[in-house]
């Protein structure tokens, strides 16, 4: 990676990082409290952005498991494998503040309503899928076994989406909104969606750094392996930065 | 602000943020040791 690749990419964090501290205080000072449900109701502002960027993080590993299968090319499997990390880690945030809203506004942490049942089970089947990918020998059948429980797992999306819309649950299936409200919502999308498309990204270019490592290693040919991003201006050579390199998801 | 409110958004950065952290440090530990052990191998590849 080049030193102006590497600026290019800290300038993108940063940039992230300050929408997200406007976005909080648009949040804080400037949208007004929900009528019924009061300032608790403002957990919403990160929960659903998060929620639908957890289905947009599923829905490319789904995508990029089908790419693999059809195509056999590592790079799908390496991006499904990235989107997948991240989609727990947003699926974590989705449990986590939803859970927080619950306590305050049902007077419970946690309720076997249909939604928070298949988002639990969403967090679990992308959990799974990290331990077999790490738990599988040989990169080919890694990938293809891989893809194929990430295209079940995506089953799960549509369900979490529906549950609340077609069956009886506590969870609220749409909101209304007042215009200052909507405004900050559509506000909250933008750091959001832009900080786990920097994830994905991220851990994708991480996964190809350990793939290509893995790959060199095998064929023991000292060929240059670039680096992850936030690093500028370093490049690795030869066996043992293969090594050192692990195999990260 | 709702305490409620100030907890969700705390654990909320943290995952997130934290995450971003710790892959910025795995890049840069790679980094970190292919230097070392160019170093130590006499500055070759």
């Amino acid at each position: 990676m080049s030193s102006v690749q590497g600026k290019l990419v800290r300038s993108y964090w940063i940039a992230v990082a300050l929408l997200f501290a406007a976005d909080l205080v648009l949040i804080i000072h400037y949208t007004p409290d929900e009528r019924s449900m009061g300032a608790v109701q403002k957990i919403f502002y990160l929960h659903l952005p998060v929620a639908i960027n957890t289905f947009l993080a599923c829905l490319t590993a789904f995508v990029a498991s089908i790419a693999y299968l059809w195509q056999r090319k590592g790079w799908w499997d390496e991006l499904a494998a990235a989107a997948a990390r991240v989609a727990v880690q947003l699926c974590a945030v989705v449990l986590a503040t939803g859970m927080i809203w619950g306590r305050a506004a049902w007077g419970v942490w946690w309720t076997w309503s249909p939604r928070l049942t298949f988002s639990l089970i969403l967090f679990f089947l992308y959990v799974v899928y990290l331990v077999v990918r790490s738990s599988v020998e040989g990169r080919e059948r890694r990938a293809i076994i891989g893809s194929v429980y990430a295209i079940i797992a995506f089953l799960d999306v549509p369900l979490v989406w529906l549950s609340a819309r077609l069956l009886p649950d506590i969870h609220p299936g749409s909101i209304q909104l007042e215009p200052a409200m909507k405004l900050t919502l559509m506000a909250s999308f933008v750091p959001v969606t832009l900080l786990a498309a920097g994830l994905v990204v991220t851990r994708f270019v991480l996964n190809r750094t350990s793939s290509a490592a893995a790959n060199s290693d095998q064929a023991n040919n000292p060929r240059e392996i670039r680096t992850a991003p936030f690093v500028a201006g370093a490049t690795l050579h030869g066996p043992k930065a293969i090594r050192q390199t692990g195999g990260a998801l | 602000m709702n305490d409620y409110v100030i907890a969700a958004y705390t654990i909320g950065s943290v995952l997130l943020w934290g995450y971003v952290i710790s892959m910025w440090l795995e890049s840069r530990s790679v980094v970190r040791r292919h230097l070392h052990d160019h170093k130590s191998s006499g500055g070759r590849p």
